[in-house]
């Protein structure tokens, strides 16, 4: 028997405080030296301690006492199981969930999180969201997925795509990263993400790294982002109505109308981050972030991204700030970016967008609600399974949190049925009841 | 002659159906969550028998995915439940064909300007199925499940997660029953109709 199965059944023995006869034969033949004999009817499941779960904790119900039945676990989980460890359920979590029902759910995804394919899973779930995949013209696209399976593989926090002073190579292995700037943040200086979303005046690059990260799209709230003063800005992006505009070239407004400043204050100050990389994705020392005048709008020279700014002693300046306190490179604006308000509950939204193969316009739908109960229930969940760390929640934090949730299961197979389908408050949590994971 | 068992043909007419695509040529898109929620999906109950007895808050599902509605999945995935089934390594040249026409099927290369595709029309269907006639004639296969009917409740156990029901297997038996075909070919066209179903390449 599979030893990640063993340690499985005896977190469900201990939280149930029973046992099948059938799964004690099984679990004779390993190493275990747990004794159980109470015996359970098939698709039966036993209640946990009434108070407390293994840690001493109060328990929460489990999803069998919420009312699901074995056949609505196996249904759930042959849902996201493909998705999330690239295949189907096997004989041994089949057997779990026979005996145990739903309350089979949670150490059955506390235990795929540990599968090398969940490492894989998580790669192309940020291959898809950066767009980020294969090689061309010597430029290695797969560097920001090979860090996110990396940190996944080595239970590093999620956040760690943005603060990582260093990319990983297809072996697994850390090396520099491919820009050439003397700084790393991550997946953020690689020249995948940065030729993947390369445009004039680092638009694209500012809004993908703030909607990605941040769930935050442009206008975005003047709290969490205050626009830079209007005289700093070049001016056709201080333009707040169609007669404020004074450049020929913008008179008939682009993207948000005639509105410039709107985004464009809030825009100036993440695009800056980027303007000494070229569109190849390299970093320029020398660069000006002044406009080309014989290119067209928003590029500079060098095949460079011209900056928001007006003065050209600020243009070239990779000072900038985010979420008003200032920074002086990516690095720094990753930092505030990771531990900004959404982070983590944006990074639930990402799990379930790619768990039920939703589309980032669906994605947006997802309550709010859920995503920051799930964001709260990530970092306890960090911090019981890793009190010294001063790290963040981890992939599979992420994945164990939101995939558990009763209700996104209630959204994924709808509510259990029958008559003692008797439910609990809906944003209660199930892995305390089989103690920490 | 590849014969489709009616599973099969249920499947693309209910994706033509659901899309409301007029022509079998067109690309079929795989809807987007449209559904309405179904009655009673959208209250959680509290409490020991409802939300009135207990005034518990109700909640609405907190996102849409139109649980009747197809999602193709994601080629990779695709991929990887086949190896799982061969136990087959992905170089295997059983997969030649499913790794040569790969972007053809869904799969990204963002580098080299290719997008994941997650539609699915009657010609990628076709080529889904060529695919898979190498995948099903490998020895792993075949000697794993050797024998069709005998072993044909194994082998969709196997590859739908799920034992198939009466009604599943007798889509595949009267394809089994035609004596037009050989052995070897009725086996190979059963399993590539079954690999080619709803139930394998979609959720």
């Amino acid at each position: 028997m599979n030893p990640r199965h063993l340690v499985l059944l005896a977190t469900i023995a201990l939280s149930t405080g029973c046992y099948d006869g059938a799964l004690a034969e099984q679990a004779s033949t390993g190493t275990t030296t747990t004794t159980i004999s109470t015996t359970l009817e098939p698709g039966t499941t036993a209640s946990p301690d009434e108070s407390t779960g293994t840690t001493g904790e109060p328990a929460e119900p489990g999803l069998g006492e919420l009312g699901y039945s074995p056949e609505d676990a196996r249904e759930y989980l042959a849902i996201i199981a493909p998705l999330v460890v690239g295949r189907l359920l096997d004989a041994e979590e089949d057997n779990l969930i026979y005996h145990f029902g739903a309350e089979a759910i949670v150490p059955i995804v506390e235990a795929w999180v540990t599968e090398p394919a969940f490492a894989e899973s998580v790669r192309m779930l940020m291959q898809v969201k950066l767009a980020a995949s294969g090689n061309k013209d010597g430029v290695d696209f797969e560097l920001p997925g090979n860090l996110a399976a990396h940190l996944a593989r080595n239970d590093r926090p999620y956040s760690e795509l943005l603060t990582a002073d260093y990319c990983v190579d297809g072996a697994g292995t850390p090396i520099p990263c491919d820009t050439g700037a003397p700084y790393q943040a991550g997946v953020l200086t690689t020249r995948a993400y940065l030729m993947a979303t390369a445009s004039r005046f680092n638009l694209r690059r500012a809004r993908r790294m703030m909607f990605i990260f941040a769930c935050a799209t442009y206008p975005m709230d003047e709290l969490l982002q205050p626009r830079i003063n209007k005289d700093y800005l070049i001016p056709m992006f201080r333009a707040e109505t169609a007669d404020e505009q004074t450049v020929p070239e913008a008179a008939n407004g682009f993207g948000n109308g005639a509105a410039c400043y709107s985004c464009h204050g809030q825009f100036s100050a993440h695009a800056q981050l980027f303007v000494r990389f070229a569109q190849d994705g390299l970093w320029h020392a020398d660069a000006t972030g002044l406009q080309d005048p014989e290119n067209e709008l928003g590029r500079s020279t060098n095949g460079l991204y011209t900056s928001h700014f007006v003065s050209p002693l600020a243009a070239p300046q990779e000072i900038s700030q985010m979420f008003n306190e200032p920074v002086s490179t990516l690095v720094d604006a990753a930092r505030v970016l990771a531990t900004g308000p959404k982070f983590t509950s944006c990074a639930a939204r990402n799990v379930l967008e790619y768990s039920f193969g939703m589309s980032e316009t669906e994605a947006l739908l997802i309550e709010q609600a859920l995503l920051d109960d799930l964001a709260v229930r990530a970092e306890a969940r960090d911090q019981r399974l890793r009190p010294d760390s001063t790290g963040s929640p981890t992939f599979g934090d992420l994945f164990v949190v939101a995939l558990t949730h009763p209700r996104v299961l209630q959204a994924v197979i709808g509510m259990p049925l029958g008559d003692d389908a008797a439910v609990l408050d809906p944003s209660l949590s199930l892995a305390p009841a089989f103690g920490a994971p | 002659m590849l014969l489709q068992p009616r599973a099969l043909i249920t499947w693309t007419l209910g994706i033509a159906l659901l899309t409301a695509c007029g022509s079998a040529s067109q690309p079929l898109e795989t809807p987007a969550s449209t559904t309405e929620p179904e009655p009673g999906s959208t209250t959680i109950i509290a409490g020991s028998s409802s939300s009135e007895d207990t005034g518990a808050e109700q909640l609405p599902d907190p996102f849409e995915l139109g649980r009747d509605n197809v999602r193709l999945l994601p080629f990779k995935v695709r991929f990887n439940k086949l190896q799982q089934l061969t136990g087959l390594p992905a170089e295997d040249p059983a997969f030649d064909v499913l790794r040569a026409r790969r972007y053809e099927l869904g799969d990204y290369d963002y580098a080299g300007g290719v997008n994941p595709d997650l539609t699915w029309s009657a010609a990628k269907i076709s080529l889904w199925i060529s695919a898979m006639l190498p995948v099903c004639r490998a020895p792993a296969l075949i000697a794993r499940f050797p024998v069709f009917p005998d072993d044909l409740s194994k082998f969709l156990t196997a590859a739908y997660g799920t034992a198939p029901g009466p009604e599943q297997l007798a889509d595949f038996e009267s394809l089994l029953g035609d004596a037009n075909l050989d052995e070897p070919t009725r086996h190979a066209s059963v399993c590539a109709a079954a690999l080619t179903a709803l139930e394998f390449v979609a959720r």
